[in-house]
């Protein structure tokens, strides 16, 4: 075994001085952890006023106009049904395309955004591509046990060809969970990504508790509820209109 | 963490950066994403540091942490699905200066969890028990995974050897 240790020990060498500075670890580090002292603040409160106005909606203010039956009943059933995966789908891209539609007017393509699937083939490199959606073959395009395949029902993909402003590009849009162990308010966790906001910002939108980073090929956002935005060129070619992808991802319909 | 906890936070990274650094370049095979990673888990241990110094081998929580957090960062969307990134021609990765054993190309070889798998049993000298622990996956699998991965890197090693590679 120490064999193998010190041949893999040689084949690293000489390590190159780091840019890191411990300093700076513990000031990202009490950073983070006062945003999430503030974000589950916030959350608390949120909650606390979502009970209040529950509460006040159950109870009744005694001078509310009566809703017509048919609508109530259909306001109700329509909370009550739990939306299916085609339909979030759906809903989704129609939220992402009027996002582009709001930020960019003269957009032209958006009707080639089409959906995507992920199909995987164990073993190859890369383990799974793309493909148009089918749905005759979606729930088996994974293996059963893969996190693919679990996560098929919670991720969506699009890619279509926009063109703005006399710019045409081909474009790859996810909207999905953001991994659990992931949270949220943490920009660092995100390596590649950290500290490269177009304009030099710090890697936090001024939206409270949603967490916007982009590079010159991709564009991230994360919301509180875990929704993970994400834009990019489907071959990795530099992404145009990441300002643009900002304001779409912190769009308060583009959420699952 | 509490601030009275931070200097002791800041004694172990000090002390520990240079080889979690070596454990990450041998998962990422190059020095800035392993300084990414290990930022990163360094971030993590942070906000986890009361439990970490809880564990009874910290060090090998640690690299537990770092190993997960690669293989997790290998899972998101943009690192799994640009088939058109990598066409298959590109994938035999170049020999490079300081790879004078070629075991960098071979240990790139083989999977992520495998590679993860080899990094912690022949690298960081954890058990197969420990292994299976941080990772999340039962001892038959980092057995057979650690055979399968030596199986590899020597049936590799042998045709480099042929080849006149080694």
């Amino acid at each position: 075994m120490n064999d193998y240790r010190e041949c893999l020990d040689e084949y690293v060498g000489t390590a190159p001085r780091t840019t890191m500075d411990i300093d700076d670890l513990v000031k990202r580090g009490r950073r983070a952890q006062r945003g999430r002292r503030i974000a589950a603040a916030s959350g608390g409160l949120a909650l606390t006023v979502a009970a209040a106005l529950s509460a006040v909606s159950v109870l009744g203010p005694p001078v509310r106009p009566p809703r017509p039956p048919a609508a109530a009943s259909a306001a109700v059933s329509a909370h009550a049904a739990p939306e299916t995966p085609d339909e979030r789908a759906q809903r989704l891209l129609a939220a992402v395309k009027a996002a582009i539609a709001r930020e960019a007017p003269g957009v032209a393509g958006l009707a080639t955004l089409r959906r995507q699937m992920h199909v995987c083939s164990p073993g190859a490199t890369p383990p799974a591509r793309l493909a148009p959606y089918d749905a005759a073959t979606f729930d088996a395009a994974c293996p059963d046990d893969s996190p693919l395949h679990r996560l098929r029902l919670e991720n969506f993909d699009w890619i279509g060809q926009l063109t703005i402003g006399g710019v045409t590009s081909a474009v790859r849009i996810h909207v999905g969970a953001m991994p659990q162990d992931d949270p949220a308010g943490e920009p660092e966790l995100v390596p590649g990504l950290v500290g490269k906001v177009p304009g030099g910002g710090t890697g936090l939108s001024r939206t409270p508790g949603v967490t916007v980073l982009a590079n010159e090929s991709a564009v991230q956002v994360v919301k509180p509820d875990g929704t993970l935005f994400f834009v990019g060129h489907p071959e990795r070619h530099a992404l145009p209109w990441t300002d643009l992808w900002q304001s779409v991802g912190v769009d308060p319909a583009v959420h699952l | 963490m509490r601030r009275e906890d931070e200097p002791e936070y800041r004694e172990y990274v000090a002390a520990r950066m240079e080889s979690l650094r070596r454990t990450a370049f041998l998962l990422c095979h190059d020095w800035h994403a392993a300084d990414d990673l290990v930022s990163t888990v360094l971030l993590k241990l942070y906000r986890s540091w009361s439990r970490a110094r809880g564990a009874d081998n910290v060090d090998a929580y640690v690299r537990g942490m770092l190993t997960n957090a690669w293989l997790d960062e290998r899972r998101r969307p943009w690192r799994r699905e640009w088939p058109q990134a990598e066409p298959p021609e590109a994938q035999a990765p170049p020999v490079e200066p300081g790879d004078r054993s070629g075991i960098g190309r071979l240990l790139r070889s083989l999977g992520p969890r495998q590679r993860a798998v080899v990094v912690l049993r022949y690298y960081c000298d954890l058990s197969v028990e420990q292994t299976a622990h941080l990772l999340g996956i039962s001892e038959g699998t980092v057995k057979s995974q650690s055979a399968r991965g030596l199986e590899t890197l020597r049936g590799l090693a042998v045709d480099a050897h042929a080849e006149g590679r080694l």
